[in-house]
Formats: C-alpha cells, sequence, structure tokens
C-alpha cells in the first residue's frame, strides 16, 4: 500500500515539476485552440522556431479564447494565432483601431505583430438549394424565414459577436437555434437536420459543398485578421525563434490556409504535412510523422500517468475528507454535499477557471480530474467507517486506544473494502474525464478524440476512444487484484472490490 | 463512599435522550472481587449503566467512578487499559487473526515481543485454545473459540474489571452452558471484580453471586439469586426468575 503510493506521487511530482529547459536555453512553446486551422498555424510556428534552433513545442487543443489567453499571460505558451475580431470580443468593449487593440494588449504583456495576410470571418451559410426555395440572400432575408433551422457552434451562440450580436442587428429570433460541433453542423446540413451553420470563411468545406455565404448586409461581422499574440519577453528572450516565426507576417492569404484547412479537414492528412505548405519558401520536406503505433503508445501513457497522479491526489484528499465527515456530524455531510456539487461542475467551466490560476498543462488537467475523483472515494470512506456494527465499534472504544490509533487500526481496515471500490470507481471514472485534459494543453487520448471530432475522422478518433476504453477494462482489472493485497484477508469473503 | 473495596461507584447518575429517561436517578456500587448480574430486558437501562461505566457516553448528572478514578475524557484512556470488555462473540475485529486481535493493546503499548508472547500463552492455556488456532481469522473459527478469544483480549492487560456485555447470547444451548462453566471458574480463580449485563436469568445466575434487577431505567431489587427467588419484590422479578434459577442452585 505505501509503495503503491509513493510511486503514485513521484509520478504526480514528475509531471508537476517544471520541465527541464533544453541544451541551448531557448524554450519555446506555441499554443493552438481547439480546432484545424489553429492546429496548423500552431505547428507551423513550431516548425519555424524549431528551424532557428529553439526547443520548441506545441500545445495543442487548448478550450477556448480565455484558456488560451491565460496560457500566454501565465507563461505556459509563447505565442499562438489570434484573430482581430475575437481579440475585440474578449478583451475590448467596442470596435477599436489597431493603435488601442495593441494598448489593451500591452497591459497585459502581451505583444501583436502585423495581420498574417488573410482574414478568418464568420459567415452564415447554406445550400444553394435551400437559398433559391426560400430565396434567401442576405441575413435581413434570413430574418425573414423563421422557419429555417439554424445549427450554430456553441462558440457562437455565446459570442457577443455571435449570435446575440446578430439577433440584435438583424432581428433574427434565437428561437429553436440548436449547438452544434462546428465540423458536425457541415454534416447535419448535408444530411438536412438543419438549414443554416455559421462557417469560418477560410473552412475548407465551404467550396467543396459549394456553400453559399449569406451576405452580410447590415455589415455586423467584424474583421478576422489572423494576427500573432505573444509573450512581450519573447522577441528579447528568443530572437532567433521570434524572427523566423514572423515570418509567417504577410506570408499566409486566404488561398493558402483554405488550401492547408483543406488538406486536413477533407484530406485528413497529418497536421504536420498541412503546416509545411504555409512554411515562407515554399513547401519543405517535413520530418515524417511518427507512427500511429508510437502516438498510442504516447498518448496513452500520458493518459495513465494523468490518471495515476490525480487518483493518488483524490485518495490523499478524499479519504480524509469521508473520515471527518464520519466524525463531525455537522461539517461532514456539508463537505461530502460540496464534492458531490464539484462532480456536477461542467469539465470546460472547472478548466477555465482553473487555467488563470495554474496555467495550461497537467497541473490544471490533474487538479480538475482529482475534484472529479473525490466523490467516489471521499463517500464511500465515510460509508465503510459509518457502517461498522455498533458492537465492534464498542468493543474498539472498549480498549483504550487514542482515536489515530483506532482509527488506523481498526476503523479504516474494517472500511477499506468499501475504500478500495470507491477508489476504482474514481479510477475507472477518470480514465474517462482525462480525455478533457486535451483541452488544457495536456495531451493524452483526448487530443485523438478530439481531432477525431473535429476532422470527422473516425480512425483518429478511434484511436484514442479504444485505447480509453481499453485502459478502463485495465485498470477495472487491476484493481481487482489490487484488493487481495489492500483489503485484509479476514475481509474479503464480505464482497470486496 | 469510594475507596479500596468499591470498583464502580454511580452516585445520583442520570441519562435521558431526549424526553426518553434511559437511567433514572441511581445510586451504585460494585464491591473488589464481586461478581454481579445486571439482569432486565431491553430499555431496561442495564446498558446504559454499563455504557457509562466505559466512559461511552456521559451522563446528565452525577458522577461514575471506577477503580477508584472519576471517569472523564481525560482518565478514560487510562482507566480502559484496566477494565476487560467482552461481548457476544467476543467482538472480534474480521480484519485481524485470533492472535493479532489478542495483541492490539500490546502492540499498541509497544510491548516487547517476548513479553507479548509470553503473556498470549498463558491466556491462550487458561483459556484451553491450541496453538493454531491463533492463526486463523475469527471467520474460521467456531462460535465458543471466538468468545475464549475475546476474553483472552479482554484480559491481555490484567485488568482487575471485567465487563460482561451478553458474553454468550450468540451460541447454542450446550456450547453455552460448558462456556458458562469455564467463564465463571476462570473468573474466580483469577479473582476478578465481574459486572455482567444480561437479559437470561439463567446466566445471569450461572455467572453472578449477586444480581441486580432493572426495569424502565430504575433498579429494581438486589439481591443474591436466593434471595431474589425466596422474596421477589415485585411479580415481575419473580417471573424474570422463574425458569431461570432452578438450574442454577446445583451450579452455586
Amino acid at each position: 500500500m505505501k509503495r503503491a503510493l509513493s510511486v503514485l506521487l513521484l509520478f504526480m511530482f514528475a509531471l508537476l515539476a517544471p520541465r527541464v529547459a533544453h541544451a541551448d536555453g531557448t524554450r519555446v512553446t506555441a499554443g493552438s485552440k481547439a480546432f484545424p486551422e489553429s492546429w496548423i498555424l500552431g505547428e507551423a510556428l513550431r516548425a519555424l522556431a524549431a528551424e532557428s534552433g529553439a526547443d520548441a513545442s506545441h500545445a495543442k487543443n487548448l478550450g477556448g479564447t480565455e484558456i488560451t489567453l491565460a496560457a500566454l499571460r501565465s507563461g505556459a505558451i509563447d505565442i499562438y494565432v489570434e484573430y482581430t475580431g475575437t481579440i475585440d470580443e474578449v478583451l475590448l468593449h467596442d470596435r477599436p483601431q489597431d493603435g488601442q487593440r495593441r494598448q489593451a494588449l500591452a497591459a497585459l504583456g502581451i505583444g501583436m505583430s502585423e495581420r498574417l495576410g488573410f482574414d478568418d470571418s464568420y459567415a452564415l451559410a447554406t445550400l444553394p438549394a435551400i437559398a433559391t426555395k426560400s430565396s434567401v440572400r442576405s441575413l435581413s432575408d434570413l430574418a425573414r424565414h423563421p422557419e429555417l433551422r439554424l445549427g450554430l457552434s456553441h462558440e457562437f451562440i455565446g459570442r457577443k459577436d455571435g449570435l446575440p450580436g446578430l439577433t440584435a442587428r438583424y432581428g433574427l429570433s434565437a428561437e429553436g437555434v440548436r449547438g452544434v460541433q462546428h465540423e458536425l453542423a457541415y454534416e447535419a446540413l448535408r444530411t438536412g437536420s438543419i438549414d443554416v451553420l455559421d462557417v469560418y470563411t477560410t473552412d475548407a468545406q465551404i467550396e467543396r459543398m459549394g456553400l453559399l455565404l449569406l451576405d452580410d448586409d447590415k455589415a455586423f461581422f467584424p474583421r478576422y485578421d489572423a494576427v500573432l499574440l505573444y509573450r512581450q519577453d519573447l522577441p528579447t528572450r528568443a530572437p532567433a525563434a521570434f524572427a523566423s516565426m514572423s515570418r509567417l507576417v504577410g506570408a499566409v492569404d486566404t488561398r493558402a490556409m483554405t488550401h492547408a484547412n483543406a488538406m486536413m479537414a477533407m484530406d485528413h492528412e497529418p497536421v504536420e504535412k498541412a503546416a509545411a505548405t504555409l512554411l515562407p519558401g515554399g513547401t519543405r520536406v517535413v520530418p515524417g510523422a511518427p507512427s500511429a503505433a508510437a502516438e498510442i503508445l504516447k498518448d496513452t501513457f500520458r493518459h495513465v500517468q494523468l490518471v495515476l497522479a490525480s487518483l493518488a491526489a483524490s485518495i490523499i484528499i478524499g479519504i480524509p475528507i469521508g473520515v471527518l465527515a464520519s466524525r463531525a456530524p455537522r461539517v461532514g455531510p456539508a463537505l461530502l454535499t460540496l464534492t458531490g456539487v464539484l462532480q456536477t461542475v461542467p469539465s470546460l467551466a472547472l478548466l477555465a477557471l482553473l487555467v488563470p490560476l495554474l496555467g495550461i498543462g497537467a497541473r490544471p488537467a490533474i487538479v480538475a480530474l482529482l475534484l472529479y475523483g473525490l466523490l467516489p472515494i471521499a463517500r464511500n470512506t465515510y460509508t465503510g467507517l459509518t457502517t461498522i456494527t455498533p458492537e465492534l465499534m464498542r468493543s474498539a472504544d472498549a480498549l483504550g486506544l487514542t482515536a489515530w490509533a483506532k482509527l488506523r487500526r481498526i476503523s479504516l481496515p474494517l472500511a477499506s473494502p468499501m475504500i478500495v471500490a470507491g477508489v476504482k470507481t474514481s479510477a475507472v471514472i477518470n480514465v474517462g474525464t482525462a480525455t478533457i485534459a486535451a483541452l488544457v494543453g495536456a495531451d493524452g487520448l483526448g487530443n485523438p478524440i478530439l481531432q477525431g471530432i473535429s476532422l470527422r475522422d473516425t480512425g483518429l478518433l478511434l484511436r484514442g476512444a479504444l485505447p480509453a476504453a481499453a485502459l478502463a477494462l485495465v485498470f477495472e482489472l487491476a484493481f481487482a487484484g489490487l484488493s487481495r493485497v489492500l483489503v485484509p484477508r479476514g475481509l474479503r469473503s464480505h464482497g470486496a472490490a | 463512599m469510594q475507596d479500596d473495596t468499591t470498583v464502580i461507584s454511580l452516585a445520583g447518575v442520570r441519562k435521558r435522550y431526549g424526553g426518553v429517561v434511559a437511567l433514572a436517578e441511581t445510586d451504585f456500587t460494585l464491591a473488589t472481587g464481586a461478581r454481579l448480574a445486571l439482569l432486565g430486558g431491553s430499555g431496561s437501562g442495564k446498558s446504559t449503566l454499563l455504557h457509562l461505566v466505559m466512559g461511552l457516553i456521559a451522563p446528565d448528572i452525577g458522577t461514575v467512578r471506577v477503580l477508584g478514578e472519576e471517569m472523564t475524557p481525560a482518565s478514560m484512556r487510562s482507566l480502559r487499559h484496566r477494565i476487560g470488555y467482552v461481548i457476544q462473540e467476543g467482538g472480534l475485529f474480521p480484519h485481524l487473526t485470533a492472535r493479532r486481535n489478542v495483541a492490539i493493546m500490546s502492540e499498541h503499548l509497544g510491548w516487547e515481543r517476548d513479553r507479548e508472547k509470553k503473556r498470549i500463552e498463558e491466556l491462550r492455556e487458561l483459556v484451553g485454545l491450541t496453538r493454531d488456532t491463533l492463526d486463523r481469522y475469527p471467520s474460521e473459527l467456531s462460535g465458543g473459540q471466538r468468545q475464549r478469544v475475546g476474553l483472552m483480549r479482554a484480559l491481555l492487560l490484567d485488568p482487575p474489571l471485567l465487563l460482561l456485555d451478553e458474553p454468550l447470547g450468540a451460541l447454542d444451548a450446550v456450547v453455552r452452558r460448558r462456556l458458562q462453566k469455564e467463564l465463571r471458574g476462570i473468573i474466580v480463580s483469577l479473582g476478578k471484580s465481574v459486572l455482567l449485563v444480561t437479559h437470561d436469568a439463567a446466566e445471569a445466575a450461572a455467572l453472578a453471586d449477586e444480581i441486580v434487577v432493572m426495569a424502565e431505567g430504575k433498579i429494581v431489587q438486589r439481591g443474591t439469586i436466593a434471595e431474589l427467588t425466596r422474596s421477589p419484590k415485585t411479580p415481575f422479578v419473580a417471573e424474570l426468575l422463574g425458569d431461570g434459577g432452578a438450574p442454577t442452585t446445583e451450579q452455586a
């Protein structure tokens, strides 16, 4: 038991410890959000930084603008590609000039480059057949056709420069709007379950599906020019890498970006290959992408690390909570309720709260997972301790042990079958939940799953989902074996874990 | 009132739970070396009295003194080292072997291994168990064996006072009668003071010399088995002793 714990602890500290700097001392981390265009640009930045000799890495799939900005400010990433319209929406409240934008960013310690050269705006789009049938050409027309079914991405529904602003400007009805994951919305449109979706103007599907973009006749959508956002210390800290990455500025036009997006989204090319087409000086040979097997192994190993580290923390915190709950009649139930409430907080919301405090990477992921894992452990500890028969409790009391000795020698061992069952539940839940770690750049099996969903690439999705399912099974079996070690022999007949 | 000749004394002790009187204001003493049974049904107050003596509950009013000391949160632990407690099935912890059940307190107090071994061997011979029995888990023992192990645990620190809490309740009649005899023999030979709690008059008569009959939180009558049988104060006492009294006379 003790050795198992110390191994778990070691895992946890290994993950929490800052990564050792590379030989040349310049470490550059590019970031990207959870959609293909962002990955391609993040990968291009990484490749350019690596060319300059820096130890470059790429934190993919960060779960939204707030999380990514927080990661930039905390130094977890150094640079990423953002869109001017998004910067205005998140940081500023009106439509500012470049100067104001720069000022607001500088106040946060963030620098902004000139435009990369393409504009990835929002637009609403539909199939030509639908447009003809309802004679809808513009957003004003759309407002007159409430029977058309809108399937919009969740981010679009929430942003001021998305649905709320749109309904205000055009008098569009927001009723009956359905939230659909962006890439799935194309499929929904194709199969006729929705009529209108929101698109990014560089989406490859627009051209391939021959979609009609509805005219923004009241000029609602701002420009979404791509720019580099970077930590202000980056140009001095890593001048060579910064100069190399800055070569993207003015070098990526809409056609090039759309083409790179199509490579990933339509042709299922790896991100490295799509990114290579954007690199200044023409396409060059990219080091071959690691084999699928190697990727799966790496993601699975990382996943196990995250689960074990968070599980260890859940155990270390959850068991004392359960013990406290069993002894403090007022505080106890309140504590248990709190761990229950924690479990109902949506993962993305929890991560968004944690990233400003902990940055990105393993830390916020482990903390989120540990919070989700608390309830089964704390509750089972509590139940195990409070269901010891009164006769045994009296016998224990009568001995004259100290409270601690009674807990250690008698109560906890008697509760151990329940506690081990709780730990097992936490572990199996965490194997599934740990896929969210990918949203804060902690990698793991969530990476192929998120990318698989975004790219509608079932093969890629299964590369994450299958190992995750297998892991859950392995944990289940491992615990059956482990309970033989952890639960005292005399108790095992009573249905241990 | 309290001196060397008294192991337990309750003075003006009362215990209520909400509006329910578990033990009405009561005075009670147990003399050193005496063997006394608290006899009554459920709700009679006999268990409340026992729990007060063990310090498991605190009285609303009055004082509880055990072995010359007042039972308080501060004195409780050291007092419990001097009280042996035996309950149904021995109250054995299922996660420990019989030997480790017996040795909980010697481990806790950090006894030398030789001392512990020697003491356990003494007790094993006293209660008449084989060596290999001690290496089994409680679930692998018979009811009688569990009871003997429980007695070994209660006697480990050689306490002057034994509390027996319906000790043989879970055993079948034959084993029970045999164990009653043995238990009495052991207690008498060791000269322990005994407070027994039971609802069974035969058991009270078999293990104790004196009986306190309790009902509804009060002491109804106190006396030897012969006295109570001869002149019961109430019909309830008579009824309680009706079938229990007879066979015990031959054992006394």
